[in-house]
């Protein structure tokens, strides 16, 4: 039963980060392959102000403010980089991000990460997996609502607008560089949340925490969301629940992650390569 | 000492000038960057690591080198194949291109990851660490690069090579004038593919082949194809060498594990300020 609740923990939890990217892909055509950093640069900053000694709430507003920060910036940069360009632009940034967290020992602990992050809120009397799964999956739930809704707003109007061209939503009198930004630090603020509840619930964070392979993930969960909401949970289900699902029957936690990997690139290439298969089939436009 | 940094440089320089022709190559016939030579880069040089196990000379790793760049090749023409066909009619395939490359990378990592675990495992048979002036490491190297640069001018006075020269000027008065991405496909493909299999290869003999090598070669091609962008070949060449050159500045003066954050650095600067509209195929 633990172990369940396990896996639905952490299948909530890149449910999150799927959904807080696949916002972008699907309001602003943008694919961020930078997915581990938000999340990092989320549980990086809380792990660090919690072992310099500040009390949760503090490390928690200064986390979540570091990471929307950091989206915001990533996603405004989409106003001079688009494209494949963008995708290629976000790859370095992870890659970059990557280096900084094994080499950085001041800020991030090096090779060794930061021990020691504070347990998950009420895990002390639910069990750390139960109340992550909670959390999580009460943070999927709001963030899934605001991305349904949004579409109906006028602010999903203005989104599309700046997806098909940042001179017509100029045009129309949108302010598409801070709408950009404001979708990153929103993107931001919910993958540093999530970040933040894997590594409360890991209790540990470092470099193999959100290592490229995670933006992978990410990446292919979030290509789903614009192919409906059933194409994103059969790929959440195929990418996270199925190789951990797999560790109950004596996988390996590193096979498990490549597994996670390789099956991240056979959806990629199914989404991409080969739209007639039914479940992934592109439904429209928002 | 100094003829180790010589070397260096020139590996550096070799496999970033057969990973920018690549990368200009497919970006030509695709209209995006192809993450496939990262794919195909991680496939050879696992196979490579793999199969000399079996090897118990020199030689034999030599026809071990000749037999993985076919089998290179041949997956790299049917990538191509397949990836033209699915991509020629978007209106803007390039992030298409670049994302199922990253698909079809995950899954070579992946797989090699579930089999072999993480990790760097060098080639069996040659000495792990390339002290010598000129190791056996650096000898498999040095040929593998040679059989690039002998592919490359092949590959340079060919047909095939004046047609994607062609689609790279100019698409649509290339079409007008006969030429099809779709005809030379397997030709490009097969030539790309032996090329990323050397350069796949080359980096198992010298650096040991790890599941990240890969995105290093791509990120190395890439930024020396987008440097020097109005200088084609030479610039190619130009860029290569300076990259390699602050690479291997980094590497020995400061500290090897800052190379590569530095050389990924390079390339995200050079994207931010050529901005959107630049391509690789140096059309505004």
């Amino acid at each position: 039963m633990n172990f369940l609740v396990h896996v639905l923990a952490l299948s909530a939890i890149y449910g999150v980060w799927g959904v807080s990217h696949g916002f972008l892909a699907r309001y602003l055509g943008l694919t961020s392959l930078a997915g581990a950093v938000l999340a990092g640069a989320g549980a990086y900053s809380f792990a660090a102000f919690s072992d310099k000694g500040q009390s949760g709430p503090i490390s928690l507003l200064i986390a979540v403010a570091v990471s929307a920060l950091l989206g915001g910036l990533l996603v405004l940069s989409g106003a001079r980089v688009r494209g494949h360009n963008f995708v290629l632009a976000t790859f370095c940034v992870s890659l970059v991000w990557d280096g900084l967290a094994r080499n950085l020992e001041l800020l991030t602990g090096g090779a060794f990460g930061i021990p020691g992050v504070p347990p998950v809120l009420f895990g002390d009397f639910l069990g750390a997996p139960l109340a992550t799964f909670l959390l999580s999956g009460a943070l999927l739930s709001l963030t899934s609502f605001l991305v349904i809704i949004i579409r109906t707003r006028r602010l999903g109007t203005a989104f599309a607008l700046t997806e098909r061209s940042t001179d017509l939503a100029r045009n129309y009198g949108a302010p598409f560089r801070w709408l950009l930004f404001c979708a990153g630090a929103a993107m931001g603020c919910a993958s540093g949340l999530a970040g933040m509840l894997n590594a409360a619930y890991v209790g540990f964070v470092g470099p193999t925490s959100f290592p490229f392979a995670v933006s992978i993930t990410i990446a292919a969960i979030a290509m789903c969301l614009p192919r409906g909401w059933t194409a994103f949970v059969i790929a959440l289900l195929a990418i996270v629940a199925l190789p951990e699902a797999l560790r109950f029957y004596g996988l390996s936690g590193s096979s498990a992650a490549f597994l996670r990997q390789a099956l991240s690139g056979v959806v990629l290439l199914i989404i991409l390569l080969l739209p007639e298969v039914r479940v992934f089939r592109r439904r429209g436009r928002p | 000492m100094q003829l180790v940094l010589i070397w260096s440089l020139l590996f550096s320089c070799g496999t970033a000038v057969l990973a920018a022709v690549y990368v200009r190559t497919q970006s030509a016939e695709l209209r995006g960057f192809d993450l496939g030579l990262a794919a195909l880069v991680v496939l050879a040089s696992e196979a490579m690591v793999q199969l000399s196990h079996f090897a118990d000379s020199f030689w034999v790793l030599v026809v071990l080198t000749v037999l993985v760049s076919a089998l290179s090749a041949v997956v790299g023409g049917l990538w191509n194949v397949f990836l033209l066909g699915r991509t020629e009619r978007l209106p803007d395939p390039g992030g298409t291109v670049l994302v199922s490359g990253l698909g079809f990378l995950a899954v070579a990592m992946g797989i090699a990851g579930v089999f072999r675990g993480p990790g760097v495992e060098f080639i069996n048979g040659l000495s792990s660490a390339p002290s010598d002036v000129m190791s056996a490491p650096f000898q498999l190297a040095f040929a593998c690069l040679a059989c690039g640069a002998v592919a490359l001018v092949i590959w340079f006075r060919s047909r095939a090579y004046l047609q994607i020269r062609m689609l790279e000027q100019d698409r649509d008065f290339a079409v007008e004038l006969g030429c099809s991405s779709k005809k030379i496909a397997w030709k490009v493909g097969l030539a790309m593919g032996a090329i990323a299999g050397l350069a796949g290869i080359a980096q198992a003999a010298v650096l040991g082949s790890s599941l990240g090598g890969g995105i290093r070669v791509f990120l190395l091609g890439a930024a020396a194809a987008l440097l020097l962008l109005e200088f084609g070949l030479m610039g190619i060449l130009g860029s290569a060498i300076l990259l390699a050159a602050a690479d291997l500045f980094i590497a020995y003066w400061f500290e090897p594990r800052w190379s590569d954050p530095a050389l990924y650095s390079i390339l995200l600067v050079v994207l931010l300020l050529r901005g959107y509209s630049r391509t690789a195929e140096g059309v505004r």
